[in-house]
This record gives structure tokens, C-alpha cells and sequence, in this order.
């Protein structure tokens, strides 16, 4: 009875979900993010700071680290060496989450009377001063879980790579991949638009849109909990494109496991015009959004992952390359 | 299938926590609904004193004899290593304590546990008048007395309309602002005019003397004591309210001490001050007969949180409400999914709503917090660092609550003044939080989160104002150990939240792959 009421609502039942294999967030909490993810490991992927000296001694790529701003004494220092080099750059609370606090520093300009001006990825110019206040917020810990002290990390800026860039009018989109136990199980691009003020999350207007894992095809989006075929801003179909080092890209992202451990991990990654894929960071608790992204639930595939794991516990744990040809085999 | 470890804990504390409350209920008694209530009053005198440590202290309180219209239900008294004795002086009994010798400051309790008598009817009190003396009023005082008394005379009908004309003049006229200063030099303003008076109306041979007590009437807004006029016009006694010059019902005024307005005096001490305290209570009429009967269970009476002092009794009637709303908001996020700003911030909220009402402490609130919003955006501006910032908002916040508590004085709106009883430090965390929400993740997400917690707020206060609930977390403590178990299960919950359902529509009709 209650599910021929839920019929002419705009809901889904329990059941209809569970046969679609939908994770929820209890669910992802209780048996994935607390079943598969240590404690312990966290700070390897809350603190920007652990994950880029990681990342980069292991040699996996990742936006170049231009500075590490740890006080306040640290913050004019680095403020005054970036504005003298004159480049674009980012800055990042360490311990930030969902993006919370990134400001992007495409240009660095001086006008008439010589004063620096910084101007954003979206456009807006910060004098010093403004940027200076943003830094000291930062180290504050307004960003960060729990109101704790935290650092600034300052990073080279990316700069987005062709298809994405026909795409997309402004900010940068990322590839966000979930990886199980090593195996890469489902992908999808974020593409901001206008309106999500170019950021990459998907409830402030961004526009998910679902990887295959095969072969790095797009394969339709997700725009504010509708389907859509098309991106708002550029109208450009979301069909038909696909991931160009699609193949590289899964490795990278399997390899992100072994690094630092996590058996439930999102992993994000961006395309630069001229380095190719980066890890842009790591993700203890990745969200469930991309379900609607891909129109397809999580679990059936996590289960996969998590059985294929358990009979390679036997031997030894699969190589990267292999765990990436098995997923792709595995996930269509 | 082998049950995981939390559900057998969860299971056991639920069977642990009913079966304390189902023999509670069934052995001694103790009620499961509210039931018919009469009101109980918890009147506790704290007695702070240091002796002088030479000599042998003796500390006299006077606590109610058979006050009229009330009825004791029990007193007991904390000695502290003092001799006890009681014995009745006039028309007050008073409590002594006594020591022989004490080093630096002791506390002492005298707590008294009052209900309603139950033949409030007539309005005056039957009993003896006290012999009316004439007093002797100096020479210099008598014609201004004479003629004071003579115009009160003239606009008054009977002996009770006398004593309430006088205590009218002697407040507003000239004569009777002279008449006060000439009469009496000490005391407060109540005690004054109280004492006063009753000497006015013994010259005019009407028995009459100030009275110390408590206001108890259902809806009293304060419960402080104050001293009151009780004239007996030849059949009863009337109580008179001394600033007002109102006649008072006499079940609404409960007599603590007669004639004496110090219900304390001490001997032998560098310093003695008493504080009272009230505690309002419902209790079911079934509690107050069988008060008695459970003094024999001792351990059973060990769970009961009446035996606690008043002003913790106070402190327990609302903290033992935070339990449930916290399993509230554990079901609103994890089985609802209502997006709040902190975890437990509605219950805080919904407790202050208690305060005012919910109508108007959710637009108090709502104010509030728009309120602090903008002050804090303004802020962001001005560039200051972290700290300051939110010692700032905090600042603005309360300066706002200061002006909206005159301002509604001023208009003689009610619900504004109780403003300031919210958690001050509650809403600074909630403004903050939401701002940086605001700010990074946009009003999209905020807004959500302000909705949610407001929400949550006001069904977690629907729900601690149910009058059953209220009893039954005061009543059976042990029924936390039901909702600690519940909520032990509930954190085990995979299931769908409910806005999930919502969430996922796209994805009912696609199949997993």
C-alpha cells in the first residue's frame, strides 16, 4: 500500500532502490567508510600537506607544490615571493574539505601605481590585503573540521586540457573516481557552470556527468537531481566525448590506494594542457552523487571489488595494471 | 543469522531500563501519566553562616505553621553537625540550631514541600486575632496620626476597606509619605510600609501585622519572598498586598512567618544570610498520597530525583529532556535526513523556545540569527581575524537582544522580554557556522541548513513540552537507559534515509549494473 502511494509521488521506495543497488549514506558511513577506511590513515588524505609529500615521493603526478604556509609569519613571506614570480597559483586550506576555502589565482597584476593585484578564476581582483585576510582565515581554521589551527597549502594552478575545455565555460572540472580495494568501480566528470560559480560540487549547480569505466566515455549527466544531455552554459552535447589517457588515468587512481591504504577511496583528478592527468586530492568519505551521475547504483559493483579483493587475498594482492584491466572488463 | 554485539547491548539496556520503570510503577507506584495533577511547591531555605568560633552559635529560622489554605506534605532539614531543636513561639514555630563550637562557614537546609489544602474556600481566614494594643505614638506624631486616621475613616465602609484605603494614602498622599518616614527608619519599602500600617490600624484598634511569604499562585512569574499586610476585621484574617493595597486570595499567599519579617536571627555569628528558592512541580494527586508509603522504600526511593535539593531538582527537570531530544535529532538526520547546522544546536534551541513560546521563539530566533548574519557579512569586510570576529558577532547579538528586550518593554509586548533568556553562546555557534556555509558553499546549501535546524528545533520542542514526556523523563530516570539503547540500534541504521528516497526518484526505475 505504501508503495502505490510512493508510485504517484516523486519518490522512490526503499525497495526499488535496494534492487538498483543505491548506497546510502548510512549504509557508505557504517560499512564503507568505517568498514574500509582506518582512522589512523585519514590524516594521509585530510591533510593536503601528508598527500602531496606522498604523492610526490612515490612519483605519481600532482600540481606542483609552490609553498607551505604554516603561521602567520609565513603568510607575507609567501604572499610577497608569489606576487614577485608574477604566476598564477592556488591556495588551499591543508585540512579543508569539499573544496571549502580554495581560491584560485589565475593572474597577478600591478596597476598604475604599482600596487598587486590578484585576479581570481572568477574574475574578481583581490588587492593584498584581501588575499592576506583570506590566508589569516585560512590559518584559523574557519575551513577546516572542528575549527582547529590549520595551514595554507600554495600549489601551481592547472590548466584545463581539451575535451573539458570546449565544454566548459569557466573554472576547472575534475575527474572524480571511486576506487574499492584497489579497483576503480565508478567515475564521473564535474563540470562547473555559471551558476556553480566555477566550482566543481555538484549540489551548488555543478554538472555531474557519468564516466564509463571501459573506456572513458561520457555517458549522459546529472544537473541539479535532473538528467540532462547537454551543459547549461555551452549547450555542448555531454555525449560522445571521451576521456583522452583514459587507461593512465584508472592507474593513477588504483595506484592511490596502495599509497595510502584506504579500501574505500575517491579520487580526484584533473587534466592539465600540458602535464596530463594529476591527483588534485584524495577523499576518505567520496559521496554518493555519482550514482545519479552514472543513473546506477554503487553497491552491486563495490560488492564485485570487494570479492574480487578477497580472492586475490589468497595469492597475492593484484598489480595496479592488472586491478584497472579487471575493472574494466568487469564494468561496462 | 549471529546478531551483532550492539543489538544485544541495546537490547539489554531497553529490558534493563523498562523493567526499572514497569517494578517502579507497579511496587511503589509511581505513575505513568501525569495524570490529575495539583500543583506541589519545593520551598528550600539555604542558611549560610559562620559562626563566631569562640562562642556557641545559635541560628533560629522560622519556618510555616500550619499555614492557612496550605497543607505540609513533608520538611526535612541538612544540620550540618548542629544540634536541631524546634518549639513554637507565638503564633511561628521556629527551627533552632545550635553549636558549640564551629570553624568557618557552614551551610544549612531547611526544605518544605507544600501542596494546596483542600478546603480553599471563604475569603478570610478563621483565627484568633493577637490582643490589639494601643500603640504609643510620640506626642510630636500623634495629630498627624489623628487626623491621617479620621480622613481614612471617612472613605471607608468596614474594617477591610479601612485597611486597604490606608495603605492607598499612605502611599500617594503627602500625609502619608510623612507619616511613613516619621514612623519607621529601617528595612525595605515593603517592610516599611507594612510595618506601618499595622501600627496605623492598631491605633485605630484593628488587629493587624505584616506576614513573610511566598506568593504561590499557578501562574506567579516570581517566586521571591515578600511581606505582606494580614488584618482580621472580627470573623477572619484578609491578607493585604502593602504597594498595591490589593486584597490577595488567601490560597494564593502562602504564610511562611507571622508578625516577624526576618524569618532568620542568629547569636554568636560573624555573618548568617538565607537565600529561598522555589520549585514549582506538577505531580499526579496519586504521588502526594502515597508520599508517604515510599519513605519506607528506601532503595526505590533512591532513584526518586524529589529527594534531590531544589535548585538541582531544577537543573535535572531540564537536563533529563536533553536525552530525548537527542534521540530526536539522531532520527531526524539519520533516519529523516534534515540537514542541521551542529548536532545537538536544535535541543539547545528547542529548550530556549521553552522559555518563550514556540511562535515567538522561532521568530525571535529567525531574527537573531538574520541578524547576525548580516553583522557578520558586514564584518567579513573589515577583514579581522577569526576571533575577534565572532567576539564580535557575539557583541552585536547580544546588543540586538538588549534593544529588543527594551523595545518590547516599551510597547508592553511580553514575548520580546524573554529574549534573553536564549542561549546567547548557541546562536553566536549557529550564526557562524551558517555564515561560512553562506560564504563558501552559498545560500544554497545555508539555507537548507538555517530551514533544517529550525525545523528540528521546533518538533524537539513539540516534543519536550508534552506534558508526559516531561514526567516520564523526571519520573523514571531509568527510561534513559531505553533510549540509550535505542539509539545504540539506531547507530547500526543502513537503511535509506528518508530524504534519500527523494534524492535517488531518478534512479527507481534504472537497473544496477
Amino acid at each position: 500500500m505504501i508503495g502505490a502511494f510512493a508510485a504517484k509521488l516523486p519518490l522512490a521506495t526503499p525497495g526499488e532502490l535496494r534492487a538498483n543497488g543505491v548506497l546510502g549514506l548510512n549504509r557508505r558511513n557504517l560499512h564503507y567508510v568505517q568498514g574500509e577506511n582506518r582512522r589512523a590513515l585519514y590524516p594521509l588524505v585530510d591533510d593536503k600537506r601528508q598527500t602531496k609529500r606522498l604523492l610526490e615521493s612515490s612519483g605519481v603526478a600532482t600540481p606542483k607544490l609552490l609553498g607551505v604556509i604554516e603561521g602567520e609569519r609565513d603568510a607575507d613571506s609567501c604572499l610577497q615571493r608569489m606576487a614577485d614570480a608574477g604566476e598564477g597559483f592556488v591556495v588551499k586550506p591543508a585540512k579543508g574539505s569539499a573544496g571549502k576555502g580554495v581560491t584560485v589565482i589565475e593572474e597577478v597584476l600591478a596597476n598604475r601605481r604599482g600596487r598587486i593585484l590578484f585576479r581570481t578564476a572568477g574574475g574578481d581582483l583581490l588587492s593584498l590585503s584581501q588575499l592576506r585576510h583570506h590566508l589569516s582565515n585560512i590559518l584559523s581554521g574557519v575551513y577546516s573540521f572542528g575549527d582547529r589551527r590549520d595551514s595554507a597549502v600554495v600549489e601551481e594552478v592547472v590548466h584545463p586540457a581539451p575535451p573539458f575545455t570546449e565544454i566548459v565555460w569557466e573554472g576547472i572540472p575534475d575527474i572524480r573516481i571511486v576506487v574499492m580495494r584497489g579497483y576503480p568501480v565508478m567515475a564521473m566528470g564535474r563540470l562547473p557552470t555559471l551558476e556553480s560559480d566555477g566550482r566543481g560540487n555538484l549540489h551548488q549547480g555543478a554538472v555531474g556527468v557519468g564516466i564509463r569505466i571501459a573506456d572513458g566515455a561520457f555517458a549522459g549527466g546529472q544537473h541539479k537531481n535532473r538528467f540532462i544531455s547537454e551543459h547549461p552554459d555551452t549547450l555542448r552535447p555531454l555525449d560522445g566525448y571521451t576521456v583522452p589517457d583514459w587507461g593512465k588515468m584508472l592507474r593513477l587512481a588504483a595506484r592511490c590506494t596502495d599509497l595510502v591504504g584506504l579500501g574505500f577511496l575517491g579520487v580526484d583528478i584533473v587534466v592539465d594542457r600540458e602535464r596530463g592527468p594529476l591527483i588534485l586530492e584524495l577523499n576518505a568519505r567520496p559521496g554518493v552523487s555519482i550514482q545519479l551521475a552514472n543513473r546506477c547504483g554503487l553497491e552491486a559493483r563495490l560488492a564485485k571489488a570487494e570479492a574480487w579483493a578477497e580472492a586475490g587475498d589468497a595469492e597475492d594482492a593484484e598489480p595496479a595494471d592488472a586491478r584497472v584491466a579487471r575493472a574494466q572488463a568487469g564494468f561496462a | 543469522m549471529r546478531l551483532a554485539p550492539v543489538y544485544v547491548a541495546a537490547a539489554l539496556l531497553v529490558a534493563l531500563g523498562l523493567g526499572a520503570a514497569a517494578w517502579r510503577h507497579l511496587d511503589a507506584g509511581a505513575p505513568l501519566t501525569p495524570g490529575a495533577e495539583t500543583s506541589v511547591w519545593n520551598i528550600e531555605a539555604r542558611i549560610g553562616v559562620t559562626p563566631d568560633p569562640a562562642l556557641p552559635a545559635k541560628i533560629d529560622l522560622l519556618v510555616p505553621n500550619a499555614p492557612p489554605r496550605f497543607m505540609l506534605l513533608g520538611e526535612t532539614r541538612i544540620t550540618a553537625g548542629y544540634g536541631v531543636t524546634e518549639s513554637v513561639q507565638g503564633a511561628n514555630r521556629v527551627l533552632t540550631w545550635t553549636k558549640r563550637r564551629s570553624e568557618g562557614r557552614d551551610i544549612l537546609y531547611y526544605r518544605a514541600r507544600l501542596t494546596h489544602g483542600d478546603s480553599p474556600n471563604g475569603a478570610v481566614v478563621a483565627g484568633d486575632p493577637p490582643p490589639a494594643e494601643t500603640p504609643d505614638y510620640r506626642a510630636s506624631v500623634e495629630p498627624t496620626v489623628e487626623a491621617f486616621l479620621d480622613g481614612v475613616r471617612r472613605d471607608s465602609a468596614d474594617i477591610f476597606s479601612f485597611a486597604a484605603v490606608l495603605l492607598k494614602r499612605l502611599q500617594e498622599t503627602d500625609q502619608g509619605g510623612e507619616l511613613l518616614a516619621l514612623m519607621r527608619d529601617a528595612g525595605g519599602e515593603d517592610r516599611r510600609r507594612a510595618e506601618a500600617a499595622a501600627t496605623l490600624l492598631h491605633g485605630a484598634r484593628i488587629p493587624a501585622r505584616p506576614v513573610f511569604g511566598f506568593m504561590l499562585s499557578n501562574g506567579a512569574r516570581s517566586y521571591d519572598p515578600q511581606i505582606m499586610l494580614q488584618v482580621h476585621n472580627g470573623e477572619g484574617w484578609a491578607i493585604f498586598d502593602p504597594r498595591s493595597a490589593d486584597r490577595i486570595a488567601p490560597e494564593d499567599f502562602l504564610i511562611w512567618a507571622r508578625d516577624a519579617v526576618d524569618p532568620l536571627s542568629a547569636e554568636n555569628v560573624e555573618s548568617a544570610d538565607v537565600a529561598f528558592s522555589v520549585l514549582h512541580a506538577k505531580r499526579s494527586a496519586e504521588t502526594i498520597a502515597e508520599t508517604r508509603q515510599q519513605q519506607a522504600h528506601p532503595i526505590l526511593n533512591g532513584l526518586s530525583l524529589s529527594r534531590l535539593p531544589v535548585d538541582m531538582q531544577k537543573v535535572y527537570q531540564v537536563l533529563l529532556l536533553l536525552p530525548v531530544g537527542a534521540v530526536l535529532v539522531v532520527l531526524l538526520r539519520n533516519v529523516v535526513g534534515v540537514p542541521t547546522a551542529g548536532t545537538f544546536t536544535p535541543v539547545l534551541l528547542a529548550l530556549a523556545f521553552r522559555q518563550t513560546d514556540l511562535a515567538a521563539g522561532v521568530g525571535l530566533s529567525a531574527l537573531v540569527i538574520a541578524f547576525g548574519l548580516a553583522a557578520r557579512l558586514y564584518l567579513e569586510r573589515l577583514q579581522l581575524l577569526f576571533v575577534p570576529k565572532i567576539a564580535a558577532v557575539l557583541i552585536a547579538v547580544i546588543l540586538m537582544m538588549t534593544l529588543i528586550s527594551l523595545a518590547s518593554a516599551e510597547v508592553g509586548f511580553t514575548g520580546g522580554l524573554s529574549v534573553s533568556l536564549f542561549p546567547m553562546v548557541v546562536l553566536a555557534w549557529i550564526i557562524e557556522r551558517l555564515s561560512v556555509v553562506w560564504e563558501e558553499n552559498g545560500p544554497q546549501d545555508a539555507m537548507p541548513q538555517a530551514f533544517g535546524t529550525v525545523i528540528a528545533a521546533s518538533l524537539a520542542f513539540l516534543l519536550l513540552n508534552l506534558e508526559q514526556v516531561q514526567h516520564l523523563a523526571f519520573t523514571f530516570p531509568e527510561l534513559m537507559l531505553v533510549l540509550l539503547g535505542a539509539t545504540l540500534a539506531l547507530g547500526r541504521y543502513k537503511g535509506y534515509r528518508l530524504l534519500e528516497l527523494w534524492r535517488f526518484r531518478a534512479l527507481k526505475g534504472e537497473a544496477g549494473s
